[in-house]
């Protein structure tokens, strides 16, 4: 297997995109993985509440990804990023679907699915009483208020791309982070409240 | 929980990573998948790709930097036109007129520029004509005036006369019909050059015979008719 090549100067998101968009350089798909994996995968972990399923998902975004950039698709986008935030939002909905029909896994029970060790880590992390609301809680939070949740605090995006990966205006978003936030933050005070 | 906890909080759950192996797996049957046995071949972004990328870089506070251009290019056309010529910073008026001529491309609107800078030169020699002290000084900025003015009222006289009629009239031995209006139009204009030509001459009169501000007025008023 050939080995990652370091990005040049001119700033290496641009240029990998660059080198997919006009000349669907296989090596620089490689490299985009190395550089968005974790974050993608975080997403999903998030939207999903299992490890397991996490990795199966970031699997799919990535190939799908590198199908529809060979099917010269990429055209019409200008970062790499917002794409594969796409393609895992619509794969998690594909698998919220898919596993509604085999009554296996719903947003109401993933906290109870969720991987034990990676609650451990997360309980090390940020403490098990708000690991406690993340794991069981964010997942009754409104779907657009989860995303915006985990990109912009978790994952640390900014507004304008999440105005781009959710197709909205950056006004729409900084609406809906405000909105979002509140209503984590109630559900929070109702953990509180109940112990 | 108040606002900035969860939002910490929020932000520690960044350490929650993807297991290493699981990457370093899926990579690589990402790479097989992909590639497809197939060899690589190494990409190069040509130049024009490379620049394109850079000129995105580097121009992306263009409307910013546009507007601030703009902004002290106004500014400084309106700032200089008060600059008296025995200034040092007579040069900045020097170069703003240029720049206005520059960015000016119809004939008749820069004829019209030019009158207004050799109207401008008869107000500053009025000036230094009636405030400088030190005779020789006076004299050599009133030469440097002179010429300038002498510049700006040949060129001003030469787009004039570039000046002409830009509807074709139809000669009789093509249609068989002229028009009554055919003819006017021509005399007209060639009257209206006569009229500017005295016009110039009479100033240049008036500014040879150290009246200043009456050259400075009469190309005012032939500026205003110039259309």
């Amino acid at each position: 297997m050939n080995k990652p090549k370091k990005s040049s100067i001119f700033g290496g998101e641009q240029v990998l995109f660059l080198r997919l968009k006009k000349h669907k350089d296989k090596q620089a798909f490689i490299e985009s993985y190395d550089l968005y994996i974790e974050q993608i995968y975080r997403f999903v972990y998030f939207k999903i509440g299992s490890k397991e399923d996490a990795e199966d998902i970031t699997s799919q975004v990535f190939l799908k990804c590198w199908n529809y950039i060979y099917e010269g698709n990429l055209l019409s986008h200008d970062t790499l990023k917002p794409l594969l935030y796409k393609i895992a939002r619509n794969t998690v909905i594909d698998h919220y679907r898919s596993s509604k029909d085999k009554q296996n896994v719903s947003l109401e029970n993933a906290a109870e699915l969720s991987d034990e060790k990676q609650n451990l880590e997360l309980g090390l992390a940020v403490g098990m009483d708000f690991q406690k609301i993340i794991s069981e809680k964010l997942p009754l939070l409104k779907e657009e208020y989860r995303d915006v949740i985990i990109l912009r605090f978790i994952n640390e995006l900014s507004v304008s791309e999440i105005a781009k990966i959710l197709s909205k205006t950056s006004g729409n978003v900084r609406v809906l982070i405000h909105r979002a936030l509140q209503s984590l933050q109630g559900i929070a005070e109702d953990s509180e409240d109940i112990k | 929980m108040t606002e900035r906890e969860l939002v910490k909080n929020l932000s520690a759950l960044q350490s929650v990573r993807p297991n290493r192996d699981w990457v370093k797996r899926n990579r690589e049957v990402l790479s097989y998948q992909i590639f497809n046995g197939a060899e690589y071949t190494e990409t190069h972004l040509s130049f024009y790709e490379r620049f394109s990328l850079i000129s995105k870089r580097v121009l992306q506070p263009t409307p910013i930097a546009a507007l601030i251009a703009i902004f002290l290019l106004v500014g400084g056309v309106f700032a200089s036109k008060n600059i008296p010529a025995d200034s040092p910073l007579y040069i900045a008026k020097t170069i703003s007129e240029r720049a206005q001529l520059a960015a000016t491309f119809d004939e008749t609107a820069k004829a019209r520029l030019n009158l207004e800078f050799a109207s401008q030169r008869a107000a500053e020699a009025q000036q230094i004509n009636t405030n400088s002290e030190d005779q020789q000084a006076k004299n050599n900025q009133l030469q440097q005036l002179s010429s300038n003015f002498k510049q700006e009222i040949d060129s001003a006289r030469a787009r004039i006369s570039k000046i002409k009629p830009t509807t074709p009239n139809a000669t009789p031995d093509d249609s068989g019909v002229v028009s009554a209006q055919s003819g006017k139009d021509d005399k007209g204009i060639q009257v209206k050059l006569q009229t500017t030509e005295q016009g110039l001459q009479e100033a240049e009169k008036l500014f040879n015979a150290k009246d200043y501000n009456g050259a400075a007025t009469k190309l005012n008023e032939l500026g205003q008719t110039l259309q």
